[in-house]
């Protein structure tokens, strides 16, 4: 080897595809001595009137959820025959590929406290290639649909349906849109302190954007099937 | 080159990597349990009824691992957590009952 490394500098076991989740490990600060990692601070992520908004749409959801269920107790055989019309592959997909998302938000805003803005942005526009994806495949699903003679006002399950991913759908544009817009700070190598709690909110917003769909396709794909 | 021993942000979060591969699995637990697949009535039932705590599970683990609430002040965790109660206990029992 013609490197010059010694045996000692090379890790035993291949923890460098690892950054340490211990917060014991040094984490590197700024100058101001706010932590990048808040992980022992119990700060909230992002700020306060960020989550009331998060909790507040939630909520709203929860609603149409718990409604939904409701419905289906007054009519399961057309919440069977609904469910059965869905392409459940179809969801499915869309649920890794929301997933897939999700863990490259969560990887944009570890690399964006570590100041790495060209990582960032890759990991972003990963994000938004899944968002454009899912999108895709969502008009594919809505277009079959239609095509097979089912719409909003076919019957109760379909309305839920239309509304319920419709909406959804809005909330993954929303985000896209938010998502362009941390992007765009990662491009002008905004430094993290001042960035914390758009980078959060937006990371937060888009994991609620997530965590819906899973449940969309839990209640509206899978459960009624029979 | 040398490997880098410490975290510089240049690699790859360990436990949300392992989130995300549990949430990938358990999604195909569920696609499973509910694809139409030949089960006597019973199974059904208990198959819906699983993949709606899975799935559950699965939000709160998007919550507390991607959202960060695991870190936050316990209010705000247990607000999201409530939110998860509400959704799945209800759910649950409104597909059981």
């Amino acid at each position: 080897m013609t490197d010059g490394r010694t045996p000692e500098s090379i890790p035993s076991h291949p923890d460098f595809l690892w950054t340490s989740d211990e917060p014991s490990k040094p984490v590197v600060e700024r100058a101001s001595g706010e932590p990048l990692r808040p992980a022992m601070a119990g700060v909230i992520p992002g700020e306060v009137g960020l989550w009331v908004f998060v909790l507040a749409d939630m909520s709203l959801f929860a609603l149409f959820f718990l409604v939904f269920m409701w419905e289906g107790r007054e009519a399961p055989e057309l919440y069977a025959a609904g469910t059965n019309a869905l392409v459940q592959s179809l969801g499915f997909v869309n649920t890794l590929i929301l997933l897939l998302s999700s863990w490259l938000v969560v990887l944009a805003v570890d690399a964006h406290r570590h100041e790495r803005h060209a990582l960032v942005v890759r990991e972003l526009a990963g994000a938004l290639v899944c968002a454009a994806v899912f999108g895709v495949v969502k008009a594919f699903e809505y277009s079959h649909e239609v095509r097979s003679g089912y719409g909003p006002s076919t019957d109760i399950f379909f309305t839920f349906y239309f509304v319920l991913t419709g909406i959804h759908l809005a909330h993954v544009v929303l985000g896209s849109g938010v998502l362009v817009g941390w992007i765009t700070k990662a491009r002008a190598r905004r430094p993290w302190a001042p960035s914390r709690r758009y980078v959060e909110g937006a990371a937060v917003y888009w994991h609620m954007v997530d965590l819906l769909w899973v449940v969309i396709f839990t209640l509206v794909y899978l459960v009624h099937v029979l | 080159m040398t490997a880098p021993v410490e975290s510089n942000g240049g690699t790859i979060p360990r436990r949300a990597t392992i989130v995300w591969l549990g949430l990938v699995a358990a999604t195909v637990v569920t696609f499973w349990l509910g694809s139409r697949h030949p089960l006597p009535a019973t199974s059904i039932g208990l198959a819906a009824s699983i993949a709606i705590m899975i799935g559950i599970g699965k939000a709160a683990f998007i919550g507390l691992e991607f959202m960060e609430l695991r870190h936050a002040p316990p209010g705000l965790r247990y607000a999201f957590l409530a939110w998860c109660a509400a959704v799945g206990g209800g759910s649950l029992l409104l597909y059981v009952l």
